[in-house]
């Protein structure tokens, strides 16, 4: 009986020190679907694309200004005074002064906030107003799905941004702009510390590529149906193995993405950037390489080998 | 005669006690019975008309008391040797007759009971099917048919001041353990009751360590309590009690049924891993919903939040009220449909089942995954024959609902220590109730959630059993 008394009033306890505060029926909740914030005159401006199920799923796009960016989460004007609930958010957008200027207390925002998860993606965009759209889609799956069909652009999620900010003091971002009144995957940014370096289209597949970060591309009208490349270093030599699939035959395919991959690798080096990410790699495969030579990037020599495998052939005659 | 005048005044001149002078060849005989508790049939058949034959056949008697006792057929004559006796035969269904002051009673019981039926809680799809009645000796009968063995013992006790209810203490005394036997003997003699109507009261006034789960096994089956019985377990038979008692009684026994026996082991298997989710969800569900619906929203995908979201819009209440609202009704309607003659039951469980469910609905009481929720968890705790666990099952799922209602999915966290602790402190008998997980048993985790092949399962249960352990090898 002792013991029961004293669960009793572990209990009490309990229940007078946790739980309660955080009480949240789920009719009270507005789910936030995708988030952009911008910052112009000093001000935060935030727009939320909120998810409402009645036979099928409605956005709404509400919105809020303030000088912090919590002020500027409390304007939102959310209906029936609904409480707003970002544990769901699917893609944090931010613009490229956000980015710039106050990164660091967008990242405390949502790491100090408890509803918030860190799973979420994390994309750039060139316009501020990018959520008010009309007909805008699940833009977190438009990113993934690009990605998976064509490797233009490659997703990343708050918590990997972090790791490889912190970690590799470089990393990606997405990008979504609008052209012609709709929203398009338009490749990447590589993040170097302050800098942004935009890659095209086809740099990013080159770029996805280099890193075996894609199974399907698509490089100059090329179809790439399954892709794997290794990076070795013997000898001082980088050796960049490229295993491609194709979709239909091309005899120039692989010296163009030689050339394609030099010229990219060259372009950048001139302007000192590591574009390809290559000294995590030889950081693995010979870090003596990197304490040799200070200017690792003119140093370097390599050799890429691409082979064609298997491409898709079909011996049956089609029917005329 | 002095001793009729007695009984008459002790019985308070009942009308159903009946006194008969028949006179053998210038002999006063008295027979008396309670023609309610005796058969007529057999006061005729076989008493009276061989009475009859005596006088019309003019036999001579020198001493017609012996004569009659050695005369009259019956299986069980016994002489009645004081007065004590008299009432106490007459109350259970034997015919006293009374010649000059002595008497021998013959036992002429009428069958009260109806008969042998097919067991109606315990339902095996194969197997015996055949149940425990309301007479005492049918259901000794009943196991001693499993278990034709002179190892299978009974100590006889008489409980209740009144009633003197007859108790029987099964056993098979070439395995169960003597201290466990003696230690339920003592507990049942301690017993000061002026009535035993059935197992059941033995069971309340046991005195369980769980207020909660069963640590007696109630069945009506006598193939479960034959099996008990060889593994060493004691039964308790009541009578006038449909219901066997089974000690000691572990937690994984309610997961098991006496079917897991006639089947194949590989699909015992799954059914007693079902058993189990059962159990859980039974507990765990309603609470989980709880959680979800009011703290820990993160736990589910986004696609089933905004469906719970769209569905809860219109519901006037907050998830427990609603919950309880919902456990209470499901509750209520079980409990008419047990007492209800079966003929309306039906009729009630549409009614509350469909268009009471419907209403709740329509009227924004409840909403349709709170429906959902509440009947795959009830119906979930009913996968167990046993009423108790049952019960314990039903007791639980409000303590965690009200749990998670104030501290989310941490409340649950909770619920499931308190339950494991209480679960793991409980003793049947001498015997940790979790066992043989908790005192693990590796030779009996063969026949705990998985069955293994019959050559596992040779051995018998090293707990109780403290002789000829091997099955098949007994001495």
């Amino acid at each position: 009986m002792k013991s029961y008394k004293k669960l009793v009033i572990l209990a009490t306890l309990l229940c007078t020190i946790t739980g309660c505060v955080h009480y949240t029926e789920l009719n009270e909740l507005e789910v936030v679907e995708n988030l952009s914030i911008d910052f112009v005159e000093d001000t935060y401006c935030v727009v939320a694309s909120t998810l409402e199920k009645k036979e099928e799923i409605t956005r709404n796009i509400t919105k809020g200004c303030g000088k912090t960016l919590e002020i500027a989460m409390q304007n939102i004007k959310v209906k029936e005074n609904k409480k707003l609930y970002i544990a769901h958010l699917n893609l944090l957008l931010i613009t490229e002064n956000v980015y710039r200027e106050h990164l660091k207390e967008v990242l405390e925002f949502f790491l100090n906030n408890t509803d918030s998860r860190n799973d979420f993606d994390i994309a750039l965009t060139k316009n501020a107003n990018i959520l008010e759209q009309e007909n805008i889609e699940d833009l977190a799956k438009m990113i993934k799905t690009t990605f998976e069909d064509t490797a233009t652009t490659k997703p990343i999620i708050l918590e990997e941004f972090l790791k490889e900010l912190l970690e590799e003091e470089s990393t990606h971002l997405p990008v979504l702009e609008i052209e012609q009144e709709s929203i398009r995957v338009s490749g990447i940014v590589i993040i170097k510390g302050k800098e942004l370096i935009p890659l095209s289209e086809e740099e990013t597949s080159l770029y996805n590529i280099v890193n075996n970060s894609c199974l399907q591309a698509t490089i100059d009208k090329n179809r790439v149906l399954s892709n794997q490349t290794r990076i070795s270093m013997k000898n001082e030599q980088l050796k960049i193995e490229i295993e491609s699939m194709l979709s239909k035959e091309n005899q120039e395919y692989e010296k163009m993405i030689n050339e394609k991959i030099t010229k990219m690798f060259e372009k950048y080096k001139n302007e000192n950037i590591d574009i390809f990410h290559l000294k995590q790699k030889i950081k693995q495969k010979n870090p003596t390489f990197l304490t040799k030579y200070a200017n690792y990037l003119e140093k370097i020599q390599w050799q890429i080998d691409v082979k064609v495998k298997n491409t898709t052939k079909t011996n049956r005659r089609l029917p005329e | 005669m002095e001793i009729l005048e007695k009984i008459k005044k002790d019985t308070g001149n009942a009308s159903d006690l009946i006194i008969k002078k028949i006179n053998i060849t210038n002999h006063e005989v008295y027979l008396i019975y309670n023609e309610v508790l005796t058969s007529g049939d057999a006061i005729n058949d076989f008493l009276l008309k061989n009475i009859a034959f005596l006088i019309d056949e003019k036999i001579i008697m020198q001493d017609p008391f012996t004569f009659l006792y050695n005369s009259l057929p019956s299986h069980n004559v016994k002489i009645v040797e004081n007065y004590t006796d008299v009432l106490t035969r007459l109350f259970n269904g034997f015919a006293i007759l009374l010649y000059d002051e002595k008497m021998f009673s013959m036992e002429l019981r009428a069958s009260l009971d109806r008969g042998i039926v097919e067991a109606k809680n315990e339902i095996a799809i194969r197997g015996p099917k055949d149940a425990f009645s309301e007479n005492f000796n049918k259901n000794l009968g009943l196991i001693r048919r499993r278990i034709k063995s002179e190892h299978l013992w009974m100590k006889d006790l008489e409980i209740g001041t009144l009633s003197k209810t007859k108790v029987g203490i099964l056993y098979m005394e070439n395995i169960a353990d003597k201290k466990m036997i003696e230690a339920i003997q003592k507990k049942l003699e301690k017993i000061n009751i002026d009535g035993i109507l059935d197992s059941g009261y033995i069971k309340n006034l046991w005195k369980e360590e769980s207020i909660l789960f069963p640590t007696i096994m109630t069945t009506e089956r006598p193939d479960l309590t034959s099996m008990a019985l060889l593994e060493g377990k004691i039964v308790i038979l009541v009578d006038t009690s449909p219901y066997a008692l089974i000690l000691p009684s572990f937690f994984l026994d309610f997961f098991h049924t006496p079917d897991d026996y006639y089947q194949k082991n590989f699909n015992i298997s799954f059914i007693r891993i079902i058993r189990l989710l059962a159990f859980f969800i039974s507990i765990f569900l309603p609470a989980y919903y709880i959680s979800i619906t009011t703290y820990n929203h993160t736990s589910i995908s986004l696609d089933l939040l905004l469906s719970f979201i769209e569905q809860r819009k219109n519901v006037a209440f907050p998830a427990l009220v609603e919950a309880l609202i919902m456990t209470i009704s499901f509750e209520i309607l079980r409990e008419s449909d047990t007492r209800m003659a079966s003929t309306v039951g039906s009729a009630v469980s549409i009614l509350g089942g469909l268009i009471l469910g419907d209403a709740l609905v329509s009227a924004g009481i409840i909403s349709p995954i709170m429906i959902i929720v509440v009947a795959t968890s009830a119906i979930s705790g009913l996968v167990f024959t046993s009423i108790e666990m049952s019960n314990a099952i039903r007791f639980y799922r409000i303590f965690l609902m009200i749990l998670a209602s104030i501290l989310g999915i941490f409340g649950i966290y909770i619920g499931f220590a308190t339950l494991i602790i209480h679960l793991s402190s409980i003793k049947s008998l001498f015997y940790f109730y979790l066992s043989p997980i908790s005192p693990f048993i590796k030779t009996e985790q063969r026949d705990t959630i998985i069955k293994a092949k019959e050559k596992g399962l040779k051995l018998r249960n090293p707990l109780l059993a403290k002789k000829n352990k091997v099955r098949g090898e007994v001495e």
